[in-house]
């Protein structure tokens, strides 16, 4: 869970106490848990809430970042070999707090843009575009990332 | 590689990826979660608006009750007295033509107009029917005087009226009666004016019970006319009230500059322990119900820091001396040095503690049945005479510093006087004996001012509330309290 914290957390610190905060909503709601679902499910979707309202008081703007072109074109397969869970969880850091979000929600978490839209209180086109955006700008930092590891 | 490609690369890469939450993380989660304050306080600050808006109420209704009650009460009085000025025209028959009694009923009828007059009169006249222990029924002059004195001795200038009736009565008696008395107040022995308002409202119908009020075998208190009736219902009463209780409260703390990472730290490190007050206040009556209380209130707020310092490293040195003696027999001393580090977590604990003295000026306003249970709404400045203090908070690099009371430049002399604060309370007093009243006080108290420096980047502010239980004392003997 607090790697899923990590995730939307600026740095370590704001992860942590997201986290302590998830745990504490947990136990007090326990009773109201049905289990109905996986307990994992339901203590994920608590921490990625909990995390959501953290990221809502800092006011994101999802704002339009320009995607520097891609150098060099397509992605070699095996670069993805070379890349470890480390490398993208600090790839997603680098990315603007809005894109961040959406791309958390939709391909990690599975949420659709339309609930994407609903939990952030912006257009499904906006989810959509920061999502293509977000892919486009994680793609160019694998190219990147690539440079080196062919040499 | 095409977008759902990627995705699902990413998805599967990072969706069961663990990092590991560090031992320290889960500690902070019990800790927050053990700190959470699921008392009878933490209840009452929850539920702080429809607490007061419910003590409000409650004490509304019962103002309301008792006032509808004691006019009831007086309308029951009335119409008692009525009855028995009624009985008294038809069964008061004279003994004899000579009775003073009757000539003067019609004497008086003659020479007042008021017929309110009249009914007192006739009041009087079932009194001295049934006991005439006080009055001397001699000229209808007299008599009128007396009823003046008795039922009307309020009202000075009826009085007056009163005995220019008498004398006018007087006028008409015959002559072996002014004989007897040439005037007409001087025959009368004017009784003490408490001792008959008390056997007038003996004559009253007997009070209601209130079951409400009824606590075992206590005896309920007569229904004695609050105030006496000669020189006006002046109370002049001074008590002296003694009280302590137990405080819960609310700090807040913001800082324009500290990083909200550095006000959460201290929010989780810093916990409140029980808190209390106490103090004495004298209190003494501004009007018929309005209260001016002042005193010295001593408040002691009880903090606790704790802070963890993970990964810490404790080196011990220790020197062992040991004496060997050698077959010549000198003694040789050989000395092993070693050191131990110890890696570990630690944990500091620290007592805070925020003393302040203070003098309260509360206005007060009283309501309910002096006698039983009555109650009072508070409200006024506080004002704070010193404040010291004593412990360790943490500073923006997580380092703790001690605190301590004065000026100066160092962040950490905190004011030693935090100015006015703003009181209020609801007052609940239960009557122990004709001297002694217990009460029970919720009381919320709010300081204008931080206890930080007036520089400083951190504003650190209390919001007490609590519960005073104490006893008050009429310093005033039973005699003098109306003057």
């Amino acid at each position: 869970m607090l790697t899923v914290c990590l995730r939307y957390a600026v740095d370590t610190m704001e992860a942590e106490d997201i986290l302590q905060e998830s745990f504490v909503k947990v136990y007090r709601n326990l009773s109201q848990f049905k289990f109905e679902g996986s307990f994992e499910g339901w203590i994920r979707r608590i921490v990625v809430n909990t995390a959501l309202k953290h990221c809502q008081k800092k006011k994101i703007r999802f704002d339009e970042v320009k995607p520097e072109t891609p150098q060099g074109g397509s992605i070699e397969p095996s670069a993805y070999n070379h890349l470890g869970e480390q490398d993208l969880m600090q790839l997603i850091h680098q990315l603007p707090e809005g894109y961040k979000l959406v791309f958390n929600l939709h391909v990690i978490e599975g949420y659709s843009h339309e609930e994407i839209a609903e939990m952030l209180n912006i257009k499904d086109s906006t989810s959509r575009s920061q999502l293509v955006k977000a892919r486009r700008f994680l793609q160019n930092e694998i190219i990147k990332l690539q440079k080196p590891v062919a040499v | 590689m095409t977008d759902k490609l990627f995705d699902s690369f990413i998805k599967s890469k990072l969706e069961s990826y663990d990092s590991g939450a560090p031992m320290h993380v889960w500690e902070r989660i019990k800790k927050d979660d053990d700190d959470d304050p699921k008392g009878f306080f933490f209840w009452m600050w929850k539920n702080k608006y429809l607490l007061l808006s419910g003590m409000l109420l409650v004490a509304t209704a019962t103002g309301y009750w008792l006032k509808s009650y004691s006019k009831q009460d007086s309308t029951v009085a009335k119409s008692d007295s009525k009855n028995n000025s009624i009985i008294t025209n038809h069964q008061v028959k004279p003994a004899s033509p000579s009775n003073g009694l009757n000539t003067s009923t019609s004497e008086l009828n003659n020479n007042t107009s008021q017929p309110k007059t009249i009914n007192q009169v006739l009041l009087i006249e079932n009194n001295t029917n049934e006991k005439p222990s006080g009055f001397q029924q001699t000229t209808g002059g007299s008599l009128n005087a007396n009823a003046s004195v008795s039922t009307n001795g309020i009202f000075t200038a009826e009085r007056k009226q009163l005995k220019a009736n008498a004398l006018k009565a007087g006028s008409g008696k015959t002559k072996n009666q002014k004989e007897n008395s040439a005037d007409p107040l001087q025959d009368v022995q004017l009784p003490n004016a408490a001792e008959h308002s008390l056997s007038l409202a003996g004559n009253f119908a007997k009070p209601k019970r209130f079951p409400l009020f009824e606590f075992g075998n206590i005896a309920l208190p007569q229904n004695k006319p609050s105030c006496p009736t000669i020189n006006g219902p002046r109370r002049r009463e001074l008590f002296l009230e003694v009280y302590a209780g137990p405080d819960y409260n609310v700090r807040s703390l913001t800082s324009t500059v500290a990083p909200n990472a550095y006000l959460s730290e201290r929010e989780n490190n810093e916990n409140y322990r029980t808190s209390f007050s106490a103090g004495v206040r004298l209190v003494k009556n501004l009007g018929e119900k309005t209260l001016i209380k002042t005193g010295v209130n001593y408040s002691q707020i009880n903090e606790r820091l704790r802070i963890v310092t993970e990964n810490s490293k404790q080196l011990t040195q220790v020197i062992t001396i040991r004496t060997v003696v050698r077959s010549p027999g000198d003694t040789l001393f050989v000395r092993d040095t070693m050191f131990f580090e110890q890696n570990g977590t630690r944990y500091r604990t620290t007592y805070n503690r925020y003393r302040f003295i203070d003098v309260p000026l509360i206005f007060s306003y009283e309501f309910g049945n002096p006698e039983l249970l009555h109650f009072s709404v508070n409200a006024g400045p506080v004002f704070n005479i010193t404040s010291f203090y004593s412990g360790e908070v943490m500073d923006t690099s997580y380092k703790t510093n001690r605190i301590s009371t004065g000026s100066g430049s160092n962040p950490y002399n905190w004011r030693n006087n935090i100015g006015i604060g703003i009181f209020t309370s609801v007052s609940m007093y239960k009557r122990f004996n004709d001297r002694i009243h217990l009460f029970a006080e919720p009381y919320m108290r709010y300081n204008l001012n931080p206890v930080t420096q007036a520089g400083s980047s951190i504003k650190q502010r209390y919001f007490i509330t609590g519960m005073q239980l104490g006893i008050r004392y009429n310093l005033t003997p039973p005699g003098q309290r109306y003057r």
